[in-house]
């Protein structure tokens, strides 16, 4: 229950951090669209941003918060802040979260891009899953990993 | 670890489409229910909800039965538990969205700007959060693979 309490408090402070700086989602979404073209280029796959939208293989995807891996990142963040470890290695899961999960969402983005283009009437529920289900689940493997490692050196 | 992990991916992906099947009539079911909550407190109000409900019950599930750590009759009663939890809770957090969006559709300026935009994010990642924090709350540490 403390755990789940400290996660909460994280989660909150976090959302108003967010509310009160929306620059921060800003950043987000340019950085998104930057990292996601630029991934397309070694891939030889077309893409041009247009505004906060990118145009992929023939389908266009707006970019909006939601598109980019600030909540993810956040909700790990909570449970690592929530979670008793050492200082650097609490800073180095962080770290190595946000890495984990920017790559991730990259990858999203260009399989939502590709359904999109190829397969429309699946777009929705691939866009609902890799949301919510998997993005938990990758959210999961990262945190439950962190945790363990650090689990086992208390042990 | 990866073991319940990989268990949690099946089932939430087993679950995923009857949870996409279900949507519409969940939602309406919310909807209905929040326009009652409302009528109330004597408030008339008509709704319309985009919420990706009722995944996060899917996901709930597959978090209890992916638990082979817990007894299988805890896991079953966290589920039987868990589901009207987790109807409550978007129950709750449709009300506080629509509620404090009406409350502040009469103010302007910076505080009501970041209080609407926290109101917000909160609506929209309580999903999230919800189902995870369910698991914790009801499995707590039988739920936990062991590392």
């Amino acid at each position: 229950v403390g755990f789940l309490v400290r996660f909460i408090l994280a989660w909150l402070l976090g959302l108003l951090a967010l509310a009160a700086f929306p620059q921060i989602e800003g950043l987000a979404i340019t950085a998104t669209l930057k990292s996601i073209s630029a991934t397309t280029l070694p891939l030889d796959i077309p893409c041009r941003i247009v505004g906060s939208s990118l145009e992929i293989a023939g389908a266009n995807l707006e970019i909006i918060t939601d598109c980019t891996p600030i909540m993810a990142t956040l909700m790990l963040w909570s449970a690592m802040i929530a979670f008793p470890a050492r200082g650097h290695w609490r800073a180095l899961g962080m770290l190595a979260g946000l890495i984990v999960l920017w790559l991730y969402n990259i990858a999203r983005v260009l399989v939502l891009a590709f359904v999109l283009g190829r397969q429309p009437r699946w777009f929705n529920f691939v866009h609902i899953y890799l949301w919510q289900t998997l993005t938990l689940g990758v959210v999961g493997v990262i945190f439950a990993l962190w945790a363990a490692r650090e689990r086992r050196r208390l042990a | 670890v990866i073991r319940f992990l990989v268990r949690f991916l099946l089932w939430s992906t087993a679950l995923a489409l009857p949870c996409l099947a279900v949507m519409g009539p969940y939602q309406t079911a919310l909807v209905n229910a929040a326009t009652a909550t409302y009528a109330l407190a004597g408030v008339k109000s008509r709704l319309e909800v985009d919420l990706h409900e009722p995944m996060s019950v899917g996901v709930f599930i597959a978090l209890c039965l992916a638990s082979q750590t817990a007894p299988a009759r805890l896991r079953w009663r966290a589920v039987l538990t868990g589901i009207p939890t987790l109807f409550l809770v978007a129950l709750l957090c449709i009300v506080w969205l629509v509620g404090m969006q009406r409350l502040l559709s009469d103010y302007s300026g910076v505080s009501a700007r970041l209080v609407a935009r926290f109101v917000e994010t909160t609506g929209e990642t309580v999903p999230w959060i919800a189902a995870p924090s369910l698991w914790v709350l009801l499995l707590g540490r039988r739920g936990f693979p062991h590392a």
